[in-house]
C-alpha cells in the first residue's frame, strides 16, 4: 500500500530523516516510536505530504507521490492537537473534505451523519470544537479524515492530549474501528507501552534513522540494537563473549559473570565474540538464598504496587528483578540475601568498544 | 531466532550532513516554486512596498546628494553645517527629544510606581488621566497651551503679566503630554510582568523599600525603560505639529524640513534635514527589530506571578502621588480648555456658549476628507496587511524578511520623510499622483501597514499552523484554504487593523502636511492652519470633532483585543 524507499529529508545542517526504507501492508496498522526528535513526525509528513523529500521516494499505491502536495494525496491526517476549524460547526468540519469536492449537499448530509455514528456523536453535529471534550474534539478530527475514505490514515500523537483513562479507551476504540473498517494506519507516538498495545508493526527510530522494524514481540524479545532494548521496557546488559565453536550447527553458548548461556548462533560472524545478554527484569526469579543458582544481595527496592522492583548485586553486577504480586511475599529489605534462577536462554546483541 | 547482527544501519553521510547557509534560501525557492500564486502574490506585495516605502525614503536620500540641476553633490551638507540657521534645527530637535525622553520616561515611571506599587485610592483616577492625552490628535495640547500660555492667553490677561509659553516651555509641555500615555503603558507592563516574589525576596534577605526599588525593580525594569526611552526620543524628533503650533519660531528638523520645501523650494536642503531625522529613526529601528528581535514576547506571554501588592512607603509615596496629581492637572487643564474653547464664541473675550464653531462648511468638507482618506487607507493597509501577515508566517516566501522590514519600515520612518519622499517621486512622471486624494491614501495606509501586519502575526501565532494543514490534507488548495479557513479566522485582526489605521488617518500630520492640496485639506492639517492664523474657536471645534472620533475607535479596538487578545503593534 505505502512504501517508503531510501527517504532522506534534511533541515539545514540537520538530518531529520536519514535513509529510511519501509513497508505498510494495506489493512495494517504500523507504529513509527522513538523518543523526541528522532524523526517520526517528520516521516510521517513527508507521508502526507507536507514535506518534499531531498531524496528517495514515498510510493503510495504503486504510484511515486514524493511532489504531490497534501491536498492531492490519497492520504488523511489526523493532528496532534486534532486542528479542528474552530470557525465551523462539528458537521462542517467533518464535512469540509467534501464540500471542497464539491460533494452535492444530500450526500455530504448522508455521509457525515454515517460518519458521526461511526466515532459516536449522534446529535453533536451543531456543536462547535470549543464546546465538545478531548475525547470528542478526536473523535471528530478522525471522522473528518475518515470521510475521504483514504487509502492510508496518519495520526499523530493522537492520544497525547487524552487524560489516562480516556487514552487508553481511545486506543481500544481505534484498533476496532482500524479492524472493522480495515483501515491502514501509520500511528506515530513516543510512548513504547502505546505502541506495543495497538501495532502491527512497530518502526523503532532514533536520530533520523530506523533503528529496528519488526512486531512487537519481535522488537521486545529481539532488540536489535541497545537502543531499542532499553526503550521497549527495562533490560539488564550483561557482558559476554560468544563461543565461536560449532556456530554452524544449533544454538551457542555465551559466557558471562553469571555463567553460561545457552544463544542463537552469529550467523553474520564479523564479530570477535564480544556481546551483551538481556536478562528482562521479569524473566529472573528472585528466590530465598541458596535456593536459586546464583547468590546476591538487594541493593535496594522500589515498590510500584503490581511489582517490586529489586536491584540485586550479583558477582559485581547490579541486576534489575521484578518480582509480581508482592501482597504474596515478605517485603526484602536492602541488604538482604537472595537468589538468582536466571533463563536459560537468552537474547544478545553485538557489544562494541 | 533472528540474527540480530543482520540488522544493518546506513553509515552517515558526513558530506551531506555539513550546513550550508544558503540551504535555507534554496528550500525556501523549491517551496515556492510548487505554489506559483505565493510568489505572485508575494511579488506584488515586493513592488508596492518597494514603490511605496523604500523609493520615497531612497528619493530624500538621493536628493540631498543632489543640486537642483539633478548633478552629484556634498555641497548640500557642507551648506548644512556652514550655516546655523540650518544646523541649528538638528541641534534644537536633539535637545528637545533629550529633555522629552528625560521628563516623560521619569513621568512614566512616577505613574507606574503609584499604579502598581502603592495602595493609595488615587491610583485608578491616576492612571486613567495619564492614559487620557491617547485620544486626542497629539498637537491639540499645543492648542490649548496657547490658549492657556498664549501672549494674550489666559495667564497673561488674568495675572496682568507679559507671558508667552511658546519656545522651549511650550513644546517640552505639549509634547510631553503628548507622549506620556506611551511610555507609561510600556513601563507600566514591565513593572507588571515583573515577578514580585524577587522583591519579596529582596525584602526577606532584609532590605528596605527604597534599596529594593534601587537594587532589584529598577534594574529589573532597565531594559523596559530604555524601550520606552528610545520610542519617546524618536516620536518627539519626528513630532511636527507640536514644534509647528509652539515652537514659537524655533527652528526644529521636521518644521524647517516642512518650511524648507513649501516656502522656499529648497528640495536639497529640506532631503538634508529630512535625512538627520530618518538617521536616528533607523538606528532606533535596528535596535528595536534586529537587536531585540524575538524578546518583547517573553514579556507578552509572561503570566504575572502572584505576590501580594507591595507598598513604598510614605517617603517615596508623597513626592510620586504630588508629582502625578499635578500632571494629571494639566491634562485635565488641557482638554477642558479646548472643549470650553469649542462652545464658547471668543475664549477670554465673549464668554457665551455657542455651537457656530461646528457650522463651518469648509471644517466639515475637511472632516469628510479626513474620512474618506482613512477609510480608503484602512482599508489597503488592512488587506496587505493580512496578507503580508500570512505570507510572512506561513508560506515561505524567499525574501519574507525583507517583505517584514519595509513594512516595519513604513511606521518607523518620520512622517517628514515619508511626506517629502511622496512629493519628491510622484510629482513628476512616469507616476503623478500629487494634488489627489490618492497619494494621501497611499501614503497614509502604506505608513500604516505594519500595525494590520503586525495584528495578522499575532493571531496566526495563536491560530495552530496544524489547521491550515489540515484544510491541506482534506483535499482543499492553497487559495480554498485561504478563503475558507485563514480568512474567517482573521477577521478580528483584520477589524483591528483596519480600525487603528482608520483612527491614525484622521489625526495624522507630519506626512499629509506635504501632500494636501487646496481643496483637499484634511481635518488635522486644517486645525494647525487654523490655529496659526488665530482662529481658536474653529480649531478647539474640529479638534473635538476628531476626540470623537478617536474615543470610537479606541472602543472598538479594546472591544476586539479583549474579545480575541491580539496583540497590537507598538509593543
Amino acid at each position: 500500500m505505502l512504501a517508503l524507499d531510501a527517504v532522506t529529508k534534511r533541515y539545514g545542517g540537520t538530518v531529520a530523516v536519514r535513509d529510511v526504507s519501509a513497508e505498510v501492508p494495506r489493512g495494517a496498522l504500523v507504529t513509527f516510536v522513538g523518543p523526541s526528535g528522532c524523526g517520526k513526525t517528520t516521516l510521517l509528513r513527508l507521508v502526507g505530504g507536507f514535506v518534499e523529500p531531498d531524496s528517495g521516494r514515498v510510493i503510495l499505491d504503486g504510484e511515486v507521490v514524493n511532489r504531490h502536495p497534501p491536498n492531492r494525496r490519497a492520504t488523511g491526517m489526523v493532528f496532534q492537537n486534532y486542528a479542528l476549524f474552530p470557525h465551523l460547526s462539528v458537521f462542517e468540519n467533518i464535512a469540509y473534505g467534501l464540500r471542497i469536492r464539491r460533494t452535492p449537499a444530500d450526500e455530504v448530509r448522508r455521509r457525515v451523519m454515517e460518519m458521526l455514528e461511526v466515532v459516536q456523536l449522534q446529535g453533536l453535529g451543531d456543536r462547535r470544537p470549543n464546546q465538545l471534550s478531548g475525547g470528542q474534539q478526536q473523535r471528530v478530527a478522525l471522522a473528518r479524515a475518515l470521510i475521504l475514505r483514504p487509502k492510508v490514515l496518519l495520526l499523530d500523537e493522537p492520544l497525547s492530549n487524552l487524560d489516562a483513562h480516556l487514552r487508553l479507551a481511545m486506543r481500544d476504540e481505534l484498533r476496532r474501528l482500524q479492524r472493522t473498517l480495515a483501515l491502514t494506519i501509520i500511528f506515530v507516538t513516543h510512548d513504547q507501552e502505546e505502541a506495543m498495545a495497538i501495532s502491527d508493526r512497530i518502526l523503532v527510530m532514533r536520530g533520523g534513522r530506523l533503528e529496528q522494524a519488526g512486531t512487537p514481540q519481535e522488537i521486545y524479545e529481539h532488540p536489535a540494537t541497545e537502543f531499542v532494548a532499553r526503550f521497549v521496557g527495562q533490560a539488564n546488559f550483561v557482558a559476554a563473549t560468544l563461543d565461536r565453536a560449532g556456530q554452524e550447527s544449533g544454538p551457542s553458548v555465551a559466557r558471562t559473570a553469571l555463567g553460561e548461556f545457552e544463544v542463537a548462533p552469529d550467523a553474520g560472524s564479523r564479530l570477535d565474540g564480544a556481546a551483551w545478554v538481556i536478562l528482562r527484569p521479569e524473566s529472573i526469579d528472585l528466590l530465598p538464598a541458596g535456593a536459586g543458582v546464583v547468590a546476591g544481595e538487594v541493593v535496594s527496592a522500589s515498590y510500584v504496587g503490581a511489582v517490586v522492583r529489586y536491584t540485586v548485586r550479583v558477582r559485581g553486577e547490579q541486576l534489575l528483578v521484578d518480582q509480581f504480586d508482592p501482597q504474596r511475599r515478605e517485603p526484602l529489605r536492602e541488604g538482604a540475601a537472595v537468589s538468582l534462577a536466571l533463563p536459560r536462554r537468552v537474547h544478545w546483541i553485538p557489544r562494541t568498544a | 531466532m533472528a540474527a540480530p547482527g543482520g540488522m544493518s544501519t546506513v553509515a552517515p553521510r558526513a558530506a551531506a550532513l555539513a550546513p550550508r547557509p544558503w540551504d535555507g534560501l534554496l528550500e525556501d525557492v523549491r517551496q515556492a516554486a510548487r505554489e506559483p500564486v505565493t510568489l505572485v502574490v508575494g511579488g506584488v506585495l515586493a513592488l508596492l512596498l518597494l514603490l511605496f516605502v523604500l523609493l520615497p525614503i531612497g528619493a530624500v536620500l538621493v536628493q540631498s546628494f543632489q543640486t537642483r540641476a539633478g548633478t552629484f553633490t556634498l555641497r548640500n551638507y557642507a551648506d548644512f553645517f556652514a550655516h546655523r540657521f540650518y544646523y541649528r534645527a538638528l541641534i534644537n530637535s536633539l535637545i528637545l527629544a533629550t529633555a522629552t525622553t528625560v521628563v516623560v520616561v521619569g513621568l512614566g515611571l512616577a505613574f507606574t510606581l503609584v499604579s502598581t506599587r502603592t495602595q493609595s485610592p488615587l491610583r485608578h483616577p491616576l492612571r486613567w488621566l495619564a492614559l487620557l492625552p491617547l485620544v486626542a490628535p497629539p498637537f491639540i495640547f499645543s492648542l490649548s497651551l496657547i490658549i492657556l500660555g498664549g501672549r494674550r492667553g489666559l495667564i497673561a490677561q488674568a495675572l496682568g503679566i507679559d507671558f508667552n509659553v511658546k519656545g522651549w516651555a511650550g513644546v517640552l509641555i505639549a509634547q510631553t503630554i503628548s507622549f506620556l500615555p506611551l511610555a507609561y503603558l510600556i513601563v507600566e507592563n514591565v513593572f507588571v510582568s515583573l515577578s514580585g516574589t524577587l522583591e519579596e525576596a529582596a525584602t526577606d534577605l532584609g532590605a528596605d523599600q527604597w534599596t529594593v526599588l534601587r537594587t532589584v525593580t529598577l534594574p529589573l525594569a532597565t531594559p523596559g525603560l530604555a524601550k520606552a526611552a528610545l520610542l519617546v526620543f524618536i516620536m518627539s524628533l519626528a513630532d511636527f505639529g507640536n514644534p509647528m503650533l509652539i515652537g514659537g519660531g524655533r527652528g526644529f528638523l521636521a518644521t524647517d524640513a516642512y518650511l524648507l520645501l513649501i516656502g522656499e523650494q529648497n528640495a536639497p536642503m529640506a532631503s538634508v534635514l529630512a535625512v538627520f531625522l530618518l538617521l536616528p529613526a533607523l538606528g532606533v529601528f535596528a535596535v528595536h527589530h534586529v537587536f531585540l528581535r524575538g524578546r518583547a514576547f517573553t514579556t507578552i506571554t509572561g503570566t504575572p506571578a502572584v505576590a501580594t501588592r507591595r507598598d513604598l512607603g510614605p517617603a517615596l509615596r508623597w513626592p510620586l502621588l504630588a508629582v502625578c496629581l499635578a500632571t494629571g492637572l494639566v491634562i485635565v487643564t488641557t482638554f477642558g480648555l479646548v472643549v470650553m474653547g469649542a462652545f464658547t464664541e471668543v475664549l477670554l473675550i465673549r464668554n457665551r456658549f455657542t455651537l457656530e464653531h461646528f457650522q463651518s462648511p469648509i471644517g466639515w468638507a475637511a472632516v469628510t476628507t479626513s474620512l474618506k482618506m482613512s477609510v480608503g487607507a484602512a482599508t489597503i493597509a488592512a488587506t496587505l496587511g493580512l496578507v503580508l501577515a500570512y505570507l510572512i508566517t506561513r508560506r515561505r516566501v524567499p525574501g519574507r524578511t525583507a517583505l517584514e522590514f519595509a513594512a516595519l519600515f513604513g511606521l518607523a520612518v518620520p512622517g517628514t520623510v515619508m511626506g517629502l519622499g511622496y512629493i519628491l517621486l510622484f510629482n513628476t512622471p512616469p507616476l503623478v499622483l500629487t494634488g489627489s486624494l490618492s497619494i494621501l491614501i497611499l501614503n497614509t495606509a502604506f505608513r500604516e501597514l505594519s500595525v494590520g501586519m503586525e495584528a495578522g502575526i499575532s493571531k496566526l501565532h495563536q491560530l495552530d499552523p496544524s489547521i491550515e494543514e489540515a484544510s491541506r490534507a482534506l483535499g482543499a488548495g492553497l487559495l480554498a484554504t485561504f478563503r475558507r479557513v485563514v480568512v474567517p479566522l482573521m477577521g478580528s485582526a483584520f477589524v483591528a487593523g483596519f480600525v487603528y489605521t482608520f483612527m491614525v488617518g484622521t489625526i495624522t500630520v507630519s506626512a499629509v502636511v506635504f501632500l494636501v492640496a487646496p481643496g483637499m485639506n484634511l481635518a488635522a492639517v486644517y486645525i494647525l492652519n487654523l490655529a496659526e492664523t488665530g482662529a481658536i474657536g474653529l480649531a478647539c471645534a474640529l479638534a473635538v470633532v476628531l476626540i470623537a472620533i478617536v474615543l470610537g475607535c479606541l472602543g472598538l479596538l479594546k472591544l476586539i483585543v479583549r474579545r480575541t487578545g491580539l496583540v497590537l503593534g507598538g509593543t
